[in-house]
């Protein structure tokens, strides 16, 4: 290889060469970062909601009567939505993982208001919640019947809770929770009867993701949750709507949607966010491939009259195309050694400014091969146009 | 001469076709992708009520719990919304030109037409002084009075598109609307009205379409409805009525003010500060002295409006920029040192270095106005991909004059930026070095 | 050592047929110094890109060192000038951007030589050419009879066969011209077959054998051509 002719000569027409290797290191700090960014997303996005999310469809009610009863209410929507076929279950859930609308408290191990806590995301939920969702009971059990608590006064708290196992271990670790008491920061005690699984919090921006619990409660104008066949679901949507505003034409029924759409519009800034920066990932790779294409060309125009001597004096085709992709190797790799600083640089302004994540280290030698490609790939067509010149162009005078 | 030159350009821009749409094409790209990101950032971060935007602020009180600050950032902040009970006594002060408590709430709405469906339309529960406060024009009728806000009178005042729905477009004013089932007597109907942001209450986002109806903020208290919004509480205490619930330490209400003299913003400052002291007594208000007015800008500032995401984007679309402009810079150069030997001869005829220059500035100006150009339509096209993928974005997502002009401006000076080092170049080249033969 | 039989070449641009060879037929011995002369148009150029394979014949035979290359390949043909021809141009095409050594260079790599083997070689033509001290210097350093010599230096480096000089003191003056010329002569008499194309007629009547070309063929009339009257020298002479 001809690797030291080829810096002297580099080193002679330096402009070009600076320039393509600028673009090459900015382009990889844009896009190793872009790529922090979008894996950081992904991964959170990536988290189950721990229930079962294709199969769920959320309807809203809202009576307007002064007085409701609501467990009357309850039993003849769930009625309802029962003689469709296709439904498998149904309850009234106050609200869903990643709909982006609920509550969360804190609760002591002890009634002493300065004992350990822990925050957690609480679900008041039917009865039939448990299958409807599809979240497994791991120990004790689920709610009976006769403890859901139908429209409670404000503020009274529930007897009993079923915990997240995530919840049990932060309060007491391996111990077994079942039978134990979790208490308000006015000390009164609710006693839990058992934990589930998996089951995240209505939203991903605070909190631990999986600190939750449920609390058999069905308050006023709880929505109803539906589970159908993934395969049945969308077409299903409209029926349930009808049924349920025809079982009271006094109350307002709407906003069925199912819980991938409602989940769909939680994420909806980090999906958008992802699409842009891959655009612009793409677009950079792109508008520097352009460059080092029409770089080389104008190289090759250049320097015609001397490839034609080379071919002359004895080149053949492959050494010309070799010689014009180890001269942008140099030039891609001093870009990279350059980018690899910048991508460094970047990150660390990143996380001090944004909260961007570290940049994961296996990025760095897939870029690095990457934008190799790019500039080999890039040089080709204009190496091949070079070997194409025609060696009697040395004997021609100009 | 200059349109000699322009022709020369146009000349040597379809001399070369396809290396000319590459630097046009990388200029575009590069304004393209930074005024798309840029018009977000500039939406999201502009003046919504730019005339009195200084004079208008939104009231934080430290009632937080003595333990830790609401907010750790900055050495603490006090929260961004009121208590109820705070909310009233400020409401008690008549140093404000304007004031308003407010919260959102929606309604189920119908009219005594039965054809009408029942629909459920966003509310917002004010006083009187929202709406000359926030400059809010009228189409017909007006705001209620401070006698019906004390009453919690059933009026309402509707927004152009509702009263479209309900009435036709017609002067609604004195026609009834029945909200969650109860009548209401319209007396004012609002024209198009949508400040962008929507600073008032950034709970449910900033950028949200401005309320469908407004009653007096005393109606849903009456009707014992909390907020569609956020409420947060440190306090542990038994909560087991709504008066529980008024009376108590949770913050769920916004609370504006119109203070026009710097006097008047002393005034409330010192009202504000004395509230709070005379509250500690009771035993409230446990921590510092920390009581705020923001006007509209520090508001924004202060609640983050222009999220981290928008700021990232606006650096990253930058960088994307300076690749273009290097990318540009390279294919100039090269464009220009190729013709060098050309250059020599209209040097060797007498054409001066200044003519030189002059003669590449007008095709670098070309390449930056094609690119312009270029960038605004790929712009367009950006706006209209992050409109289909935000909801609520469709206010933010708008080319607007400013925007236009800035991008034509910035492709021709990023094009000029990068023109300069290629163009100072070839007035260098001596008239005589490429006469010879190689 | 080289024979053509009947070579022509035909360049076509559109339907438009020029006739640049008609039939062209030379033997040329080891070891002799053969002058090709010829005006302008009648084909030296061409005659001079087939004999060093930069071109094909349309038609004819053409036998270089007992190989048939009329036929060849293009990577056969790279070889065959790499190993077996050396070439100097009438303006010299050296490097630009390369200095002397790695000017001198060029052939050599592409041969496969070691690093040492080249480096020896480069001493020896740089030597053989009284450039020795100039290794590290860029052509545009240096003055034109100098940049033939290394144009030469690198043409022999490779050890060639057939030595191709196409006017090689075309662009240079009288002083420079005989020094180059001196040194043709000598690398002629080290047992090197050289073919040059010149219109000088001064320069054509020092070499073994005078071949005058003449609208695409070798011309038996040998006339008398007075000096040109565009030539440097002329003009020096006058001033």
């Amino acid at each position: 290889m001809e690797i030291r002719p080829i810096i002297s000569t580099l080193f002679r027409n330096k402009t070009g060469a600076i320039l393509i290797a600028l673009q090459i290191a900015l382009t990889m700090a844009v896009v190793v970062n872009a790529v922090v960014v979008i894996q950081d997303r992904a991964a959170t996005m990536a988290k189950p909601t721990g229930v079962d999310d294709n199969h769920l469809i959320n309807i809203n009610v809202a009576s307007l009567a002064d007085e409701v009863d609501v467990r009357a209410e309850y039993e003849q929507d769930l009625g309802a939505i029962r003689e469709i076929p296709g439904v498998q279950n149904v309850a009234k859930i106050e609200t869903l993982p990643l709909s982006n609308s609920g509550s969360a408290t804190s609760y002591h191990i002890s009634d002493d208001p300065t004992s350990p806590s822990t925050n957690v995301a609480y679900y008041r939920v039917g009865y039939h919640a448990l299958e409807t969702l599809g979240v497994e009971i791991t120990r004790g059990r689920w709610f009976r019947q006769d403890e859901v608590v139908f429209d409670p006064a404000d503020g009274s708290t529930p007897k009993v809770t079923v915990i997240a196992d995530f919840v049990a271990q932060e309060m007491f670790g391996d111990e077994d929770p079942v039978g134990k008491y979790m208490y308000t920061s006015l000390g009164t005690g609710i006693e839990i009867i058992g934990t589930y699984d998996l089951m995240s919090r209505p939203w991903y921006s605070w909190g631990e993701f999986y600190s939750t619990v449920m609390f058999p409660v069905v308050e006023r104008n709880a929505p109803v949750v539906v589970r159908v066949d993934p395969a049945d679901r969308d077409r299903m949507i409209d029926t349930l709507e009808t049924t349920l505003a025809e079982v009271d034409q006094e109350r307002l029924v709407g906003d069925a949607q199912t819980l991938e759409e409602v989940i769909a519009r939680t994420y909806q800034r980090d999906v958008a966010m992802n699409r842009m920066l891959t655009i612009v990932m793409f677009l950079v790779v792109l508008i520097t491939g352009l460059g080092i294409v029409g770089l080389a060309s104008f190289s090759v125009m250049q320097r015609r009259k001397q490839i034609g001597t080379r071919r002359a004096i004895g080149a053949q085709r492959f050494h010309i195309v070799r010689y014009f992709l180890t001269e942008n190797w140099i030039v891609t790799t001093f870009g990279i050694v350059l980018g690899l600083c910048l991508t460094f640089a970047l990150n660390a302004l990143l996380i001090s400014e944004y909260n961007l994540p570290k940049l994961n280290p296996v990025l760095l030698p897939v870029s690095v091969l990457g934008l190799w490609f790019v500039g080999l790939a890039a040089t080709m067509g204009p190496a091949r146009t070079a070997a194409g010149v025609d060696p009697a162009i040395a004997t021609r005078s100009i | 001469m200059l349109s000699y030159y322009s022709k020369l350009a146009w000349l040597s821009l379809k001399r070369n076709p396809l290396l000319s749409a590459l630097m046009v094409g990388a200029i575009a790209l590069g304004i393209g992708v930074s005024m798309t990101t840029l018009t977000l950032y500039y939406v999201m971060s502009s003046d919504p009520m730019p005339l009195k935007s200084d004079r208008v602020f939104a009231v934080q009180l430290d009632s937080w719990s003595p333990d830790e600050p609401y907010y750790d950032r900055d050495g603490g902040a006090p929260p961004p919304q009121l208590t109820y009970r705070d909310a009233m006594a400020l409401m008690e002060s008549d140093i404000p030109t304007h004031h308003a408590t407010m919260m959102h709430r929606g309604f189920a709405v119908r009219t005594e037409n039965e054809n009408l469906r029942q629909e459920h339309k966003s509310g917002r529960a004010t006083y009187a002084g929202f709406f000359p406060m926030f400059d809010v024009p009228f189409l017909y009728g007006g705001p209620w009075t401070k006698e019906q806000d004390e009453s919690a009178a059933r009026v309402v005042v509707l927004s152009r598109e509702t009263n479209e729905k309900l009435f036709g477009g017609a002067d609604s004013v004195g026609e009834i609307a029945y909200l969650d089932a109860e009548p209401f007597r319209v007396v004012g109907v609002i024209d198009s009205w949508q400040p962008m942001p929507l600073f008032y209450d950034l709970n449910n986002g900033a950028f949200t379409e401005t309320e469908e109806l407004f009653v007096p903020f005393s109606v849903p208290i009456s009707k014992e409805y909390g907020a569609h919004g956020s409420t947060n509480c440190w306090k542990p205490e038994m909560i087991e009525s709504f008066q529980d619930f008024l009376q108590s330490e949770c913050v769920w209400v916004q609370h504006w003010v119109q203070l026009d003299t710097a006097a008047q913003q002393d005034a409330y400052q010192a009202f504000m500060d004395g509230y709070a002291t005379e509250q500690k007594a009771l035993g409230r208000f446990q921590r510092p002295l920390d009581n705020r007015i923001n006007n509209i800008m520090e508001w924004m500032e202060f609640r983050q409006v222009v999220g981290d995401d928008n700021r990232l984007l606006v650096v990253l679309a930058f960088m994307f920029l300076v690749i273009c402009l290097l990318n540009t810079v390279g294919l100039m150069l090269a464009k220009f040192l190729n013709r060098a030997p050309l250059i020599g001869v209209r040097r060797a005829l007498g054409a001066s270095k200044s003519d030189v220059a002059l003669q590449h500035g007008v095709e670098v100006f070309l390449i930056g106005l094609l690119g312009g150009l270029g960038g605004l339509l790929l712009s367009y096209f950006g706006l209209l991909a992050v409109r289909n993928w935000y909801r609520g974005y469709e206010y933010l997502a708008k080319l607007n004059p400013e925007m236009v002009a800035t991008s034509i401006v910035l492709a021709v000076l990023a094009a000029i930026v990068a023109g300069l080092y290629p163009t100072w170049h070839i007035t260098r080249i001596q008239p005589a070095v490429h006469l010879k033969t190689q | 050592m080289l024979s053509m039989d009947s070579i022509t070449k035909v360049y076509r641009a559109g339907v438009i047929e020029t006739h640049a060879l008609r039939s062209l037929s030379l033997e040329v011995a080891a070891g002799e110094f053969v002058a090709v002369t010829g005006p302008s148009g009648s084909g030296k150029t061409t005659f001079l890109n087939i004999a060093g394979l930069l071109e094909a014949p349309s038609g004819g035979r053409y036998v270089l060192d007992d190989v048939d290359v009329s036929t060849m390949k293009d990577k056969a043909r790279s070889q065959t000038r790499n190993e077996k021809i050396g070439f100097i141009f009438q303006g010299f095409n050296l490097i630009p951007d390369l200095n002397i050594a790695d000017n001198v260079e060029v052939p050599l790599r592409y041969r496969g030589w070691s690093r040492s083997e080249r480096k020896q070689k480069i001493d020896e033509a740089l030597e053989l050419v009284g450039l020795s001290a100039r290794k590290q210097h860029l052509p545009s350093q240096l003055s034109g009879g100098q940049q033939q010599r290394v144009a030469i230096a690198r043409a022999l480096a490779g050890e060639p066969k057939l030595l191709l000089a196409d006017e090689p003191t075309g662009n240079l003056d009288s002083l420079m011209a005989r020094q180059v010329m001196e040194l043709l002569e000598q690398i002629n008499e080290s047992g090197t077959t050289i073919i040059m194309v010149t219109h000088d007629p001064e320069l054509a009547r020092r070499a073994g054998r005078n071949v005058h070309l003449l609208d695409g063929q070798v011309s038996d009339f040998q006339p008398i051509e007075p000096p040109p009257a565009e030539s440097e020298d002329h003009v020096a002479i006058v001033a």
